[in-house]
């Protein structure tokens, strides 16, 4: 990384000599380095999956990205030739094309008004995953696999997939920014699929993420969990009962509620995708149609973003345009309360970013995206939240799930499930419980939120942009009750 | 000195290391100089440029292996990378399911590049910037409001070398045009995309421009549509979410054995599919964006039969998941195997036909997304959502009446045996963040009663 800030400098001078006029320009030096460990019904594998888990096993990216705003238009290159000739081309071709695109605009793009930093920030913590020998690593996930040497009333394929990875930033700008990032993560992915021969199956994916380091990471007893898991997957494929019929309540669990704060809140509140700047991608977003002061949802619904929670999966403190970062409070007394903006998004709201730029290597744009998003805790206990439930549901975590690209029509399917009966939750396993439900529909139903002791956190990838982004994020929340639902 | 100079004097460094600590090795160096233009709004967003040169390396020491990327190519870093790599295979446990690469020697078709790189695509530069605002206007012609896409083009050269003394090398350009339209009714959309590797050779922005305008027009004032079964008329791309993941993962021999696959407990000579359903996958179709006359281990490329008239032929495979006799089917993937191009056979109708002999209230798919299993196991039950102009078809598709917010619920076996027919034409796609992953080239498809469902509140 030191050896090439002089020529991060280099780019940016240059991008600003010969008579180019640019209205803002940026350099962003980075290495991404992986390793990822994997092992698949008990056996080491590292390589690459055909499946959606991985993309490259180990890796080590070193390079260069370069955005230059130039008459409005919008142009960027990408080079991991970190040479002074290979970076005069890169700018000049950033140039010409942010020109060109400028030229076909007829409202120019623009850069929010921000205050420059110079400074240093990292995540916080004790053991640097990456540093961990890899040894020590197998020997983690052995431990974990053999959970699956003892015999079960069902079988189960499995897979373990580990991911340590380290970023470092360089980034400068035209207006003199100057900020240098360290932020090593951990995640662990266990996907577990219970199976009856000739008969049900059920699947569970998870993700366990952190920056808070290995030292962080090894003390949650992800073990107990995984155990507690394959119990119940067991559990569910022996002895489910169909979901009840008519109009019920809910109660979502930690799990179900971080992924509907993230899928129909926080994705929606993207201000990219309601300026339609995603529309062929991501999607746009029902907000498109409303302003802010839009009646989303009960008075009691309030979910919240909000990067700078240390050790957190989504942990930054300054974003990829040099923003520094806060928390955003995206529906609030279940009101539309805030956006999540870049600087590019902001400028057209002639309102400041809050720090959502982000881009996961040197190779890709600096995106609205989201970084840790969560419902808000409320005031009721658990408890209290189920026992005055006539006839309903405790959804405590979801299989499959998708949502629609205006984010308004959702489906969560229930895994682990519990009938309630006459306030209290029964040992009935419910199967496959559907929960179809329209975004406003969803927070118009919401009743109740739990208290922050309930409070829990999952780790995810956010897929986004063209070319595709997983982008690290927590999900999270406290139980949360949903009244008067139909089951699809 | 140019970049492939450059890139050959790391490769040999790099095989020089290797040799001294690894049993078998692969070495894949990859240039590539690539643009993306992102447009929203009737506006270009962005115009982006990918310059960089990077190795894929596959490395094995007494059965234990690893894959690596690197593109951070300083001799010093490249050396330590390397040298790391040696402490991590003598820490792996062997890899149960590495056997060797392939021997050769072989013998590679020389056309196959020819039907894969385009000099014109090359020189495009500013050109394309005037494509897709051609493309543009001809969607705002058909009566969007609004358009937005990408546009991706470029060219890539690949320098392949391994332990078994196999070289090659090919060159490859890319053409990938997707653009979404919008009215002002916001929930009326219509999607469509062009792809080739030759700007003269089936490649036509334009034309995916007026398709998707006609579509999002069509779905103007869409209602919310009824649940229940329907038979689904889908075109070539929704494929790439509901039939193609079945020949391109499911198909897998590496996927197989994992047991992610719900095709777990099927073996060759099972019929999965209607006879009308045959799929390959092909790594030599002309302007196939994944053809190349070769595979990563160097074996040549080839058409090989998945489904027959609806039953597994075989599952593709690389050189160490091939079986006792056999060979890899060239779809390697080192450590395992990847599907090239993914081809389903066609069959008598053109769109307005299948419309006409759909029997049952019969809806218009025209993309879907977010496609979502509840378990890999057997059989693959999911769900796949609708995006852009869903119609449902009446009179025969003498009317057109747009519908929304259904969502498609079935598994994968219930969609391959209830195919009722296939269109004439094949249609290549290549789209972002497809199920299936790779290119595939469908027909319209009619499949039979598909359950949809919609939101209860």
């Amino acid at each position: 990384m030191e050896e090439f800030k002089d020529l991060a400098e280099f780019a940016l001078e240059y991008a600003r000599e010969n008579g180019r006029t640019c209205d803002y320009a940026e350099v962003r030096l980075e290495n991404n380095n992986s390793d990822i460990l994997i092992f698949i019904n008990g056996k080491m594998h590292m390589g690459n999956l055909p499946i959606e888990l991985t993309t490259d096993a180990f890796s080590r990216k070193s390079g260069i990205n370069i955005r230059l705003l130039v008459n409005g238009g919008m142009g960027m290159v990408a080079t991991n030739i970190l040479n002074k000739e290979t970076i005069c081309d890169c700018v000049d071709h950033a140039y010409k094309t942010a020109k060109r695109s400028g030229a076909q605009r007829k409202s120019p793009l623009k850069m929010s008004e921000e205050k420059a930093y110079e400074v240093k920030w990292q995540s916080k913590y004790k053991i640097n995953p990456m540093a961990v020998p890899l040894e020590e690593k197998i020997t983690y996930l052995q431990d974990l696999i053999s959970i699956f040497s003892e015999k079960h009333p069902v079988n189960f394929i499995h897979i373990f997939v580990l991911i340590t990875e380290q970023r470092d930033t360089y980034f400068i700008t035209s207006e003199g920014s100057k900020i240098s990032s360290h932020v090593p993560r951990i995640a662990l992915i266990p996907v577990i699929i219970g199976v009856q021969p000739g008969g049900k199956n059920e699947q569970s994916y998870t993700t366990y993420g952190t920056t808070g380091g290995w030292d962080e990471f090894t003390s949650w007893n992800i073990k107990q969990k995984v155990e507690d898991k394959v119990k119940v997957l067991g559990d569910i494929i022996l002895k489910s009962k169909k979901s009840p019929e008519g109009e019920i309540d809910i109660i979502l669990g930690p799990d179900v509620a971080g992924i509907i704060s993230h899928e129909n809140c926080g994705h929606p509140h993207e201000a990219d995708r309601i300026l339609g700047r995603e529309g062929a991608q991501a999607g746009e977003s029902y907000l498109k149609e409303h302003e802010l002061g839009y009646k989303i949802g009960n008075e009691c619904v309030n979910v919240f973003e909000d990067p700078t929670i240390l050790g957190s999966y989504g942990f930054y403190l300054y974003d990829d345009e040099g923003v520094k970062a806060r928390r955003r409070e995206l529906i609030k007394d279940g009101i539309f309360n805030e956006m999540l903006h870049n600087r590019e998004t902001a400028a057209m709201f002639n309102i400041q970013s809050n720090a959502a730029a982000r881009a996961v290597a040197y190779d890709r744009e600096p995106l609205v995206r989201m970084a840790n998003t969560y419902f808000a805790p409320g005031d009721l206990s658990f408890e209290e939240m189920v026992e005055d439930v006539k006839l309903g549901i405790f959804m405590k975590s979801f299989t499959e799930w998708n949502i629609d690209d205006k984010r308004l029509q959702s489906k969560y399917v229930g895994q682990e499930a519990y009938l309630i009966e006459n306030g209290e939750i029964s040992n009935i396993f419910v199967l496959k419980p559907g929960l179809e439900i329209s975004t406003p529909g969803l927070f118009g139903s919401i009743d109740a939120q739990g208290k922050e002791e309930t409070m829990e956190w999952q780790g995810a990838f956010c897929g986004k942009s063209e070319p595709g982004q997983g982008c690290p994020v927590w999900t999270g929340g406290p139980a949360v009750r949903l009244r008067n639902v139909r089951l699809a | 000195m140019d970049k492939a100079e450059k890139l050959n004097e790391v490769m040999e460094r790099a095989k020089k290391t290797l040799e001294r600590f690894c049993t078998d090795w692969a070495i894949k160096g990859i240039i590539r100089n690539e643009s993306q233009i992102r447009f929203s709004e009737n506006k270009i967003d962005i115009n982006k440029n990918w310059d960089d040169v990077r190795l894929n390396l596959f490395l094995s020491k007494k059965r234990r292996t690893i894959e690596m990327m690197i593109s951070d190519l300083r001799p010093g870093a490249i050396e330590k990378t390397l040298n790391d790599s040696e402490k991590l295979l003598d820490v792996a446990q062997r890899n149960s399911n590495y056997k060797r690469l392939p021997e050769g020697p072989f013998k590679y078709d020389n056309e196959i590049q020819n039907k894969i790189f385009d000099t014109k695509v090359v020189g495009l530069g500013e050109k394309a910037v005037d494509m897709v605002e051609e493309a543009t206007d001809a969607c705002i012609s058909q009566g969007a409001n609004r358009v937005a896409g990408s546009f991706f083009f470029g060219d890539a050269q690949f320098y392949l070398f391994n332990s078994k003394g196999l070289e090659g090398n090919y060159k490859r350009t890319n053409l990938n045009f997707r653009i979404r339209a919008f009215a002002k009714d916001m929930y009326a959309t219509g999607e469509a995309l062009s792809c080739s590797t030759h700007i003269d050779k089936k490649f036509d922005p334009v034309g995916a421009g007026k398709e998707a305008g006609i579509i999002c027009k069509q779905a103007i004032g869409g209602k919310k549509g009824k649940p229940g079964v329907y038979n689904l008329i889908i075109y070539p791309k929704v494929s790439t979410e509901l039939q193609a993941p079945t020949p391109a993962i499911g198909l897998n021999a590496y996927v197989k054995k994992m047991g992610l696959s719900w095709l777990v407990g099927k073996k060759e000579g099972d019929k999965i599919a209607d006879e009308k359903i045959s799929a390959w996958d092909d790594g030599t179709v002309e302007y196939g964006l994944d053809t190349s006359p070769f595979d990563d281990e160097l074996v040549p490329t080839q058409k090989t039969v998945l489904i027959d008239k609806g039953v597994i032929k075989q599952y593709f495979t690389n050189t160490s998941l091939a079986r006792k006799d056999e060979t890899s089917t060239a779809n390697a993937g080192i450590t395992m195997p990847k599907p090239s191009n993914t081809v389903f056979s066609t069959g008598d109708y053109n769109l307005e036909e299948l419309m006409e002999i759909s029997e049952k209230p019969t809806l218009l798919v025209t993309s879907t997304w977010y496609t979502r299993y509840q378990s890999y196991a057997p059989p693959g039950a999911l769900s796949s959502l609708p995006k852009d102009g869903m119609f449902l078809v009446k009179d025969k598709g003498k009317i057109l009446e747009p519908v929304r917010e259904l969502r498609i619920n079935s598994d994968h076996f219930h969609m391959l045996e209830n195919t009722l027919a296939l269109g004439k034409n094949l249609k290549q796609v290549n789209t972002w963040l497809s199920t299936s992953g790779n290119t595939i080239f469908a027909p319209y498809m009619l499949l039979g009663d598909i359950r949809m469902t919609t939101g209860t509140k």
